[in-house]
């Protein structure tokens, strides 16, 4: 019997002892945050936002950034991740990211209030209709960030109409006009029961004599006779497509311009020959139409005054957009500096728009860069011309 | 003759006894003369008085007589006659199942005067010599006695001291190695949908009232016991006899009987109601002779579905955002769905609120036992159990693209009742057996044969017929899913048939000092699985306006993703079915030797043979693939090979009074493996089906628009649409013998089974000593060690090598993903025509261990107490907790990598736990009774693992096991959303404060968290019934009413802060949100594409308040959580 206590004693213990231990492997952590980084430089070309104070990364940036002229120089923040370009030079589309997205750009009012998903003085850029994705920065770039727009900006709705003829059908564009303080459209017209805009219930159309381009879009044009007697044509403003259930609060919103792009070289500050500069234009009021802006009477280059809002593609669902400086039709177009502009030396210039802004004399120095941004509102008589200094 | 009459002192309440016999229980001894001498010749009758079944045998030339196959319970009234001798009749004893009652007589002669009469018998069930392994049973009075609210054995059952925590599980092996047998007869769910029968109706398959006595065994070194690798929980019915007795019976409880708080917190109830009632009956129908037992109950329980109240309102919010501030009303949007759906598309959804889960099961037993003659016994039983539960929607998406939100009732969610279903559990069993004496005692034959069907069917909620309509699942303004509507993507075409017959027989020879038995145990299985995920087609729509224009033709508008599985071979194996059978045999022979004074020994083998019966369909296009060197055998069994199971148990009486003994055995235990683990070797077979998962915009392969818009009757891919555009071939295959046969038509996942698959087999050993000390309480110290032998394995043969070790952290790096046919780039899969190529294969990694101490003592028949510590530890390579090969495959979180998840802790391991039960009756002024029946369970929460959200190794399994940072420079965190308005370090910092708050996390900085090494918190439960009877006698019979209050969680109706469940917050504490720089897909020029060499970034998520995440646990806040009470009313005569 003992034997028999002895083996199972032994047996048992023999079990007890080839008990293993959890498998798991050695780590080897990492030993420091990401070294990326990005630069970003705000403007507030709003023409009624209160003084802002911004953030990337929720790290402070720029702090009471005043309305129309306000902006701070490049700061470099930190970002999670590297981006790979796959691509073509230059185009967003072209960009992976380990992350969908590696950045968060913020802008609370100093005071007063903005509008914002965040309550109402915090507005985020939005990449996506879910506050999911912000922005994608790569490592390296530099990026003007403009915060566009009035605080009035209606939110936009995707409206439904009924056509005696197709049945439902979804129109998917909202307007609003600038005048008198940037209202939503909610009837057009007293007595007119044809069109409404901007209400869940889009109403009735059974004489729309064409209006309709698409059975998805409205033609501004179209609205625009219908408006008011086809008195103030200019101020209806498509904001373009609409998704029901978009997201986008209304107010504010940013455009966000690649000004610099790691790889390839072809997006970089520009470096001005000695006893030049570089300068390019950006017309960002909502309401001032096709502007010009010149320096000592030399036009900016084409394609630099089309304010994007103005082009459909600067899409409400999301809210805010960002660009690079080559572009297509499908993208809003903000060209690049223009190097050695227009042979002129240094020195003080007037700057001239044939928008109704008074001129801007300004020294431009010698290997400058320079963006020169067109502001406010033309409805309210407040366009305003300042410049941006890169460098 | 003069007799003599002893009054049996042997009280047998304790609830330990061994497992010896299957169904019944057993009587030796020995017979001597005054002198010493043996008699051999003695008659020795035993008759169970209550139905007049005698059992009878004449003591061997060695003196020991036997009588077996005794009905369960008692009294017994034995009786021992020899010419020349006196008498001796010894009354008032009770077996317990499976006991060997040892009694042994020492006959005067007539001649001389009456001083003195010996009679031996076991007093205790611990304290004899049958007593090997490890093992607890119940009896009648302690099932009727003990509290459990819902009426379960398993609440009984779980008070074995091994038994784990929250799961069914014993000894930290997960439930579904256990075996349940009612009769001797097999009553598992042995295709394991869930590990019993009707487990998926959350019914249980028999009635509390129908049970004489349930055993669990965990370590029998009785080789007639077989088929598990956990415990065997083996039940017997009531029987009938001569006397007619019965019961009626109503219990009913509901949301006014529950806890209103929750640790202080007033949080409402949502309403339920429970009943359960029924009725037994057992009599004789010729007395002594024929007895039935009959009983029928019912339980009914309603449930809503619709707890999470939607904002009626506000709106759905968007993350982060104010609620209400935004524009879409679900209800309102909802119900203008509803309207679209009726009026326009002509299809009603049900409605999206106030939807009731009904949970009902209606359970008969019937059971005739005949006495045919002395040495023939025959028992006939049969039971009927069916069982329904609605159910909430499946969250998942199947091989589509995950659904975020699900479907079930949230805060987010209101699908339509169309999406609900039911799951149908209708079982049927009837078993005879026959136990018989031969040889005047000799030998002994038991003979089961039995027969089972499961039929479990799905029907739409509220038993509707399941609609020929696709599932729509429509997201919400918040990127979560808002409603859906349309059947469960797994329940249309989805039934399950099985079938088990099963033919036992065990042949006992009784010799000097050895009990030879020999026997077999085989078991017939036929099953008809019928599975189709996604057979109606699931659209998933970005936005209700979106389906609203696709639905009344958009050009231009479409469904984001549209999925569907189809019959994918053409004039192959077109039906949808697995149809197969096995069978699994089983023959062995044991001693039981007694050659030794004071010392049983027990000596056997097993072996059993899983024979499968049907050939299947072969898949020449997967089998050719060259995996990394390996082959694969699609459509392939395992190879037949007997596995062995031999076993040895002793027990030694230390003292010889039976005050000490010391008792123990070693052995193999040979399971069986879930069969739908199998069964997915069947029609997971790259053959049967085609997977057609749509996410490309715009979604059109034919250049006429978008085929797969919205429609009533989905788009099926066809034979004239679907080719491989790598051959041109159509991927409908006509011809079974070429080896393009079975070219998945899109990526598909296939299971096989490895060539020498094992069932599961454990070595297990056990030592325990039991010994009475003072007070006549017997102590009890029990060790248990389990060794794996052959423990199930699951791999993915298709996942290819890592590729490289993941920056920042040091773990493998897998290639990239791949979920659909690529020509280039990393992808992870060796094969890119294939998905997961599963394999069902054997590991011998895994043990488990437990140690128990254990006190009991039986004051009386009617008062008895037992307490127990154990300490078990566990560890295993695959925890077992999915219905396929693929759910478990999928949710192994690993370090290394899924097919290398490695050694670490059982997910059934419940480390500490006490539990003490007791009960106590007594009657006073001729008319009154109360019992008290008192369980107390404390131990460790149930375990848990710290991972991460997301796939960070890269090997197509998410939640990998998280690194636990000792510092920010351990970890790249970024913020969570575009909302998100914390720095990186106000991330970090409160991360770290949650880290140094948990103590699984603060101890393990530094690490890789082990799997399944947290837990949850201690959980004290402590049960209270009360049993309060009225009794009178009419006419010489008994009746009696019984009150009875059945308190769950008495602790926490003293103090909602007590007796609390926690669970963690989130066990997936960090989302992976990507690597600093992608893994890149390969070109035409740059096959290999680029690989990530970043580290990963993590976002730490705060509340869904936006406040950040600080504790570890928070406590159950359902109805279980809680106390309840529950009122019951009886009638027994």
């Amino acid at each position: 019997m003992k034997n028999i206590i002895k083996i199972f004693t032994i047996s048992t213990l023999v079990g007890l002892l080839s008990c293993e231990d959890v498998e798991t492997l050695t780590p080897v952590p990492a030993t420091g945050a990401s070294s990326y980084s990005a630069k970003f430089l705000f403007m507030n070309a709003s023409p009624d936002a209160p003084s802002l104070d911004v953030y990337v990364n929720n790290i402070k940036t720029g702090a009471s950034v005043a309305t129309g002229v306000g902006h701070t120089s490049y700061n470099t923040v930190a970002i999670s991740s590297n981006a790979i370009i796959t691509a073509a030079a230059n185009t967003t589309a072209s960009v992976l990211s380990g992350l969908g997205s590696n950045t968060n750009i913020r802008t609370k009012a100093t005071t007063g209030t903005i509008g914002g998903t965040l309550g109402t003085s915090d507005l985020i850029y939005r990449a996506g209709n879910n506050n999911s994705n912000n922005f994608l920065a790569v490592n390296g770039a530099s990026y003007t960030v403009f915060v566009v727009d009035t605080v009035s900006r209606p939110k936009p709705y995707r409206t439904l109409r009924t056509d005696a003829t197709t049945g439902l059908k979804f129109g998917d564009a909202t307007y609003y006009s600038t005048k008198n303080s940037f209202t939503a459209l909610k009837k057009v017209g007293v007595g007119d029961t044809t069109i409404y805009l901007n209400v869940e219930n889009f109403g009735i159309d059974n004489n729309s004599t064409g209006a309709f381009a698409s059975n998805n879009s409205i033609d501004a044009f179209n609205l625009v006779k219908k408006y008011n007697g086809n008195v103030n044509p200019s101020f209806m403003i498509t904001l373009g497509t609409v998704p029901l259930g978009s997201s986008d609060p209304g107010g504010l919103r940013y455009l966000v311009v690649t000004d610099e792009w790691p790889l390839p070289s072809t997006l970089r500050l520009p470096v001005p020959t000695t006893n030049r500069f570089a300068a390019r234009f950006i017309n960002l009021s909502p309401d001032a139409g096709t502007a010009t802006a010149a320096i000592n009477g030399t036009n900016l280059p084409g394609g630099l005054f089309s304010y994007p809002l103005t082009q459909g593609n600067f899409n409400p669902t999301v809210g805010s957009r960002n660009t690079t400086g080559s572009g297509s039709s499908a993208t809003p177009v903000i060209a690049a500096f223009t190097n050695n502009f227009g042979g002129l030396a240094p020195g003080n210039y007037a700057i001239s728009t044939n928008a109704a802004a008074a001129s801007l004399p300004y020294d431009f120095a010698d290997g400058g860069i320079y963006t020169v941004v067109l502001t406010g509102s033309s409805l309210k008589g407040t366009l305003i011309l300042s410049v941006i200094k890169h460098n | 003759m003069r007799r003599i009459l002893l009054f049996a002192s042997f009280v047998l309440i304790a609830a330990t006894a061994t497992a010896q016999g299957v169904t019944t229980a057993s009587m030796t001894g020995v017979v001597k003369n005054s002198k010493g001498e043996i008699v051999p010749g003695a008659n020795v009758i035993a008759t169970h008085v209550a139905s007049g079944t005698t059992y009878g045998a004449a003591s061997r030339s060695d003196g020991y007589y036997n009588l077996q196959g005794m009905r369960v319970g008692g009294p017994y009234t034995v009786k021992t006659t020899f010419i020349g001798f006196k008498e001796q009749i010894v009354e008032n004893l009770y077996l317990q199942l499976g006991q060997s009652f040892v009694l042994s007589f020492t006959l005067i002669d007539d001649a001389t005067e009456l001083q003195e009469v010996v009679v031996s018998g076991t007093k205790d069930p611990t304290l004899n010599s049958d007593k090997i392994g490890a093992s607890t049973n119940f009896n009648v009075n302690q099932i009727q006695s003990l509290p459990s609210i819902g009426r379960d054995f398993r609440d009984i059952s779980r008070l074995t001291p091994q038994a784990g925590g929250a799961s069914f599980s014993f000894g930290g092996r997960a439930a579904i190695y256990n075996n349940l047998s009612i009769d001797g007869a097999t009553a598992n769910n042995v295709f394991g949908l869930s590990p019993l029968p009707a487990g998926q109706s959350n019914a249980t398959p028999f009635s509390m009232d129908a049970i004489q006595e349930i055993t669990v065994s965990l370590s029998p070194y009785d080789v007639r016991q077989g088929n598990f690798t956990g415990a065997g929980i083996s039940a017997i019915t009531r029987s009938g006899n001569n006397e007619l007795s019965g019961s009626a019976y109503y219990f009913f409880r509901n949301e006014s009987l529950a806890g209103k708080k929750v640790d202080g917190v007033e949080l409402p109830v949502p309403s339920f109601k429970f009943q359960n009632y029924g009725v037994r009956l057992g009599g004789p129908i010729i007395n002594n002779k024929l007895f039935y037992f009959v009983n029928i109950e019912f339980e009914k329980r309603t449930d809503p579905f619709y707890t999470n109240p939607v904002r009626t309102d506000k709106t759905q919010p968007i993350t982060g955002a104010t609620q209400g501030t935004d524009d879409f009303d679900p209800e309102t949007g909802l119900a203008g769905l509803r309207d679209f759906l009726i009026n326009t598309v002509g299809y009603d959804p049900g409605v999206y609120k106030n939807v009731d889960r009904e949970t009902n099961s209606i359970r008969y037993v019937a059971r005739l036992d005949y006495n045919i003659n002395q040495n023939h016994k025959l028992t006939i039983r049969g039971n009927v159990t069916n069982a329904f539960q609605d159910q909430a929607p499946s969250t998942s998406a199947g091989f589509g693209p995950a659904l975020p939100g699900g479907r079930g009732n949230t805060n987010n969610v209101l699908s339509f009742s169309s999406s609900y279903y039911r799951i149908n559990n209708n079982n049927y069993s009837v078993t005879a057996e026959l136990n018989s004496t031969l040889g005047n005692g000799k030998f002994t034959n038991q003979l089961v044969g039995g027969y089972t069907a499961f039929r479990d069917i799905r029907e739409n909620a509220g038993g509707l017929a399941i609609p020929n309509f696709p599932l729509v699942d429509i997201i919400g303004p918040n990127g979560q899913n808002m409603t859906s509507f349309g059947p469960d993507p797994f329940t249309p075409n989805n039934q399950l048939n099985q079938d088990v017959i099963q033919l036992n027989d065990n042949f006992s020879i009784y010799l000097k000092n050895h009990t030879v038995t020999v026997g077999t145990n085989n078991e017939y299985y036929k099953f008809n699985n019928v599975f189709t995920q996604l057979y109606n087609g699931m659209y998933r729509y970005n936005s209700l306006a979106d389906f609203y224009a696709d639905a009344q033709g958009s050009p231009t508008i479409g469904p984001s993703s549209y999925t569907i599985q189809y019959v994918a071979s053409k004039g192959g194996p077109a039906g949808t079915a697995a149809n197969w059978s096995a069978l699994q045999m089983g023959f062995y022979a044991q001693d039981e030797y007694t050659g030794i004074k004071n010392l049983k020994l027990t000596g056997g083998i097993r072996v059993d043979v899983p024979i499968y019966l049907t050939d299947l369909y072969t898949n020449n296009y997967i089998n050719q693939i060259d995996f990394n060197g390996e082959q694969l055998r699609v459509g392939g069994w395992p190879d037949v090979k007997p596995l062995f199971s031999p076993r040895v148990g002793f027990n030694w009486d230390v003292t010889g009074d039976r005050s000490t003994q010391l008792r123990g055995g070693t052995g193999v235990l040979t399971g069986r493996v879930p069969f739908v683990w199998l069964s997915n070797t069947v029609n997971a077979n790259g053959l049967y089906f085609g997977e057609f998962n749509s996410t490309a915009v715009p979604l059109d392969n034919t250049g006429d628009g978008f085929p797969y818009n919205f429609s009533t009757t989905p788009y099926r891919p066809n034979e004239s649409t679907l080719t491989d555009p790598s051959t041109g071939n159509p991927t409908f295959i006509t011809d079974p013998t070429s080896v393009n046969f079975g070219r998945p038509a899109n990526v598909t996942t296939t299971n096989t089974l490895a060539k020498d698959f094992k069932f599961p087999q454990v070595w297990r050993t056990n030592l325990a000593v039991d010994k009475q000390l003072p007070y006549g309480v017997v102590g009890t110290l029990e060790l248990i060690y389990t060794k794996d032998i052959n423990a199930v394995y699951i791999r993915n043969a298709n996942l290819g090598d890592p590729v490289g070790i993941l920056a920042g952290d040091g773990r493998p790096l897998y290639g990239a993903n791949g979920t659909t046919r690529q020509i280039y780039g990393n992808d992870r899969r060796v094969n890119g025509d294939v998905g997961q190529a599963l394999v069902l294969d054997n590991t011998s990694k895994g043990y488990q261990w437990s140690i128990t101490a254990q006190l009991q003592k039986s004051f009386s028949r009617n008062f008895n107490v037992s307490a127990a510590y154990t300490y078990t530890d566990a560890k295993e390579i695959n925890p077992a907790f999915g219905t396929t090969a693929g759910s478990i495959f999928n949710s192994q979180v690993n370090v290394g990598g899924a097919n290398n998840p490695g050694l670490s802790y059982a997910n059934t391991l419940t480390p500490h736990r006490i539990i003490a039960y007791g009960t106590y009756r007594i009657e006073y002024k001729e008319h009154f009774a109360t019992t008290i029946g008192l369980t107390y369970e404390g131990r460790s929460g149930s375990p848990f693992s710290y991972t991460y959200n997301g796939d960070v190794n890269s090997d197509g399994v998410n939640g990998d096991l998280m690194y636990i940072p000792g510092n920010q420079d351990e970890i790249v965190l970024t913020t969570s959303s575009a909302t998100d308005t914390r720095t990186v370090d106000e991330i970090w910092n409160q991360l770290d404060t949650y880290i140094a708050q948990d103590e699984y996390l603060s101890e393990h900085r530094g690490e890789y968290a082990s799997r399944f090494g947290a837990y949850n918190p201690w959980v004290n439960r402590l049960n209270v019934s009360l049993l309060q009877d009225f009794y009178t006698t009419i006419k010489g019979k008994k009746h009696t009413f019984q009150f009875s209050v059945n308190v769950e969680n008495a602790l926490n109706m003293l103090n909602s802060g007590w007796g609390l469940t926690k669970f963690t917050s989130r066990s997936n504490l960090v989302r992976f949100v990507g690597y600093e720089q992608p893994h890149t897909a390969g070109s035409a020029t740059a096959p290999l594409g680029s690989l990530t060499t970043g580290k990963p970034v993590y976002a730490f998520d705060t509340n869904a308040d936006g406040t950040p995440l600080s504790e570890s646990f928070i406590p159950d806040q359902t109805v279980n959580g809680r106390w309840q009470l529950q009122l019951g009313f009886r009638y027994i005569f």
